[in-house]
């Protein structure tokens, strides 16, 4: 069942500012509301203010990481839908911290393609066992 | 083996066990009767004035059965010639010249007896102590082997024979530059001898590592040695010991932990990379997608820019990649600044993450004689821990120029983070094997390899760090090969190819 994009708010974060530009910039003309941050902390203060309904996320970043980001912000709104993206290893092991203190999160493996992510968005969030 | 043939003698007369009490006194009794049946038929005793006979037997007596006997054997020649003297067959002497004579005597016999007793005594100590010291050196572990001031062969035991390859009968009186030939493990330059330095400085000596021992059979083992002055006791030079051991066995297990530190930061690299390349590559994804759903000529035109410099981006990359990859493993001059520059761009991605400003200084025309591969993986550790030390908007300053060190002319490349630095607790066991500070990440191995390859190379490192203001680690790395002939099978056009493919 297609979800109405209609004052869907997305939260995009990644240190790289020309992915997270980009896909804030396909996600907009895709009828989302979308705005880019690039660092987990700007997320979490951007987050207060928007108060997202999806947010996606990149994990590994310098200073806060996107699992921590997303702990934080699920904290303060747990209706948001978290979609984590990665393309590194290490990235099982910041989950499987975040499952021990009860988050599951959406992870798509880098790199994705916009069209994957925007039939992720479409459908209802499948989080993996 | 006149030398032998002294020490039987000596053996003999001063045996390492004290003789039989019962044979020691039956001789010092029966040696007086026997000068005494000599004397009787060929001297007239009471003219006799030295007691000679009796005299020879206090001194044998002493010999054999120690100044006990010699003063019993004294005692029964008293005895017997104040018997035999005028009275005779009495134990009176009235003859007061003969009084006299019996006195010396009898003062000259105790003499005797108490100086060859004690140097019987001593001697036996002293062959005690050659006997244990010789059984020592024997057993131990380590190969042992000693030279007199001329630099000859005196000694060495079982495991310097086998260590060398060389019977102690063989090696004995020779040169020990001809028995114990070393070279540098690198570079498989003849290294001087421990001993001329002995010699020359008069204290002890304790080799660099990277040792090889030559054997006459033409195998080559790693030692680790050191030397030592053997001084009399006037404090003159007259000889030198050598000590060395065969360190094949760590020599494996260091290299199968280099190995396994290769196969670490591989594995490093490999993730980094998969990281670095996969970000052009979505960012070109998303353009593209983005050109699709545009019909503005200025925005496609825009984005297709944007792609191209992505794609430039993960082309780099992956040449740097290649440039790790390849094998390099031969010797000769590394352009050192150049190098840097490469490592560099390989953790742009993290420094420019970190808002980190790199100040660069090089000298021109500063190189290192190494194999560039090794060298880079001492940069690549050092400048990776320089920027995992680092806090954002931190500095790295990195130095090359060329610079006088004791080991020799070498190219001083200083690399300097103003991180956390390194507590003094922690400090002296940074290079260690198996010591990290970054418990999740670290192997604990990269700067224990990077020690060790600088010091392969001859070259050294260096580590000043304060807490809370930063790290600076220091290398020398020899200029030029220690001794350039010994290389004969690298020329100049074998090494123009490696630099040739490096500009690619």
């Amino acid at each position: 069942m297609p979800i109405d994009k209609l004052g869907i708010r997305v939260l995009v974060v990644d240190d790289e500012r020309l992915i997270a530009d980009t896909l804030a910039l396909i996600l907009n003309k895709s009828g989302f509301e979308t705005v880019a941050a690039y660092s987990g902390a700007k997320a979490v203060e951007l987050a207060e203010v928007l108060k997202p309904n999806v947010l996606i996320s990149d994990v590994i970043m310098e200073g806060m990481n996107g699992v921590e980001a997303a702990i934080r912000i699920s904290a303060s709104l747990p209706g948001c839908r978290v979609i984590l993206f990665s393309g590194n290893a290490a990235t099982e092991d910041l989950l499987h911290g975040a499952e021990v203190k009860g988050h599951r999160f959406e992870l798509i493996g880098k790199p994705i393609h916009p069209r994957v992510l925007l039939d992720r968005l479409a459908r209802s969030p499948s989080i993996p066992a | 083996m006149a030398f032998d043939f002294s020490r039987k003698v000596s053996k003999f007369v001063f045996p390492d066990k004290p003789r039989k009490i019962v044979a020691r006194y039956l001789v010092a009794v029966a040696l007086p009767l026997l000068a005494l049946a000599i004397t009787g038929p060929f001297f007239t005793i009471s003219t006799d004035p030295f007691f000679l006979l009796f005299t020879l037997s206090v001194i044998l007596s002493a010999l054999y059965g120690g100044w006990g006997a010699g003063l019993t054997t004294t005692a029964v020649s008293v005895l017997l010639n104040a018997w035999i003297l005028e009275p005779r067959l009495s134990f009176q002497v009235t003859d007061p010249e003969n009084v006299l004579r019996l006195a010396v005597f009898s003062f000259e016999g105790c003499l005797v007896s108490v100086l060859v007793g004690t140097i019987g005594s001593l001697q036996r100590k002293l062959e005690g102590e050659r006997e244990r010291l010789s059984v020592t050196l024997t057993s131990i572990g380590d190969a042992v082997m000693v030279t007199d001031r001329e630099g000859r062969i005196t000694f060495m035991n079982p495991t310097a024979e086998q260590t060398t390859g060389w019977s102690a009968t063989r090696a004995m009186g020779r040169q020990l530059d001809h028995v114990f030939r070393i070279a540098n493990e690198t570079t498989r330059a003849p290294v001087e001898n421990p001993l001329h330095k002995v010699f020359e400085l008069g204290r002890v000596v304790a080799l660099a590592n990277h040792t090889l021992l030559m054997r006459p059979d033409g195998s080559e083992i790693p030692i680790d040695e050191s030397a030592a002055p053997i001084r009399d006791a006037g404090g003159n030079l007259i000889g030198a010991v050598l000590v060395f051991r065969d360190i094949s066995a760590e020599k494996k297990s260091e290299a199968a932990l280099r190995n396994a530190d290769k196969l670490a930061s591989l594995g490093r690299l490999a993730s980094t990379i998969a990281h670095e390349v996969n970000n052009p590559l979505e960012a070109v994804a998303n353009l593209l997608f983005l050109i699709r759903g545009t019909h503005e000529l200025a925005d496609i035109d825009r984005y297709a820019e944007t792609a191209e410099r992505e794609l430039q981006r993960a082309s780099q990359i992956t040449r740097h990649t290649l440039s790790f990859a390849r094998r390099e493993n031969e010797f000769g001059p590394v352009e050192v600044s150049e190098l840097v520059d490469g490592i560099l761009a390989l953790y742009s991605n993290k420094i420019h993450g970190k808002n980190i400003t790199v100040k660069k200084r090089c000298a021109a025309g500063t190189s290192a004689f190494a194999s560039k591969s090794e060298l880079r993986q001492v940069f690549s550790n050092l400048v990776g821990n320089a920027v995992d030390a680092l806090p954002n908007d931190g500095t790295l300053h990195i130095r090359v120029r060329a610079a006088h060190c004791h080991c020799g002319a070498t190219t001083r490349v200083v690399v300097a983070d103003s991180g956390n630095g390194i507590s003094a607790a922690q400090l002296p066991h940074i290079f260690d094997a198996f010591f990290t500070t970054k418990k999740d990440i670290g192997t604990g191995l990269g700067l224990w390899v990077t020690k060790q390859i600088v010091e392969a190379h001859g070259g050294c490192i260096h580590v000043r760090s304060r807490p809370g203001r930063g790290t600076v680690m220091a290398l020398c790395w020899p200029k030029i090969a220690p001794t350039q002939d010994v290389f004969p099978d690298i020329v100049a056009s074998d090494l123009a190819p490696v630099t040739g493919n490096e500009s690619d």
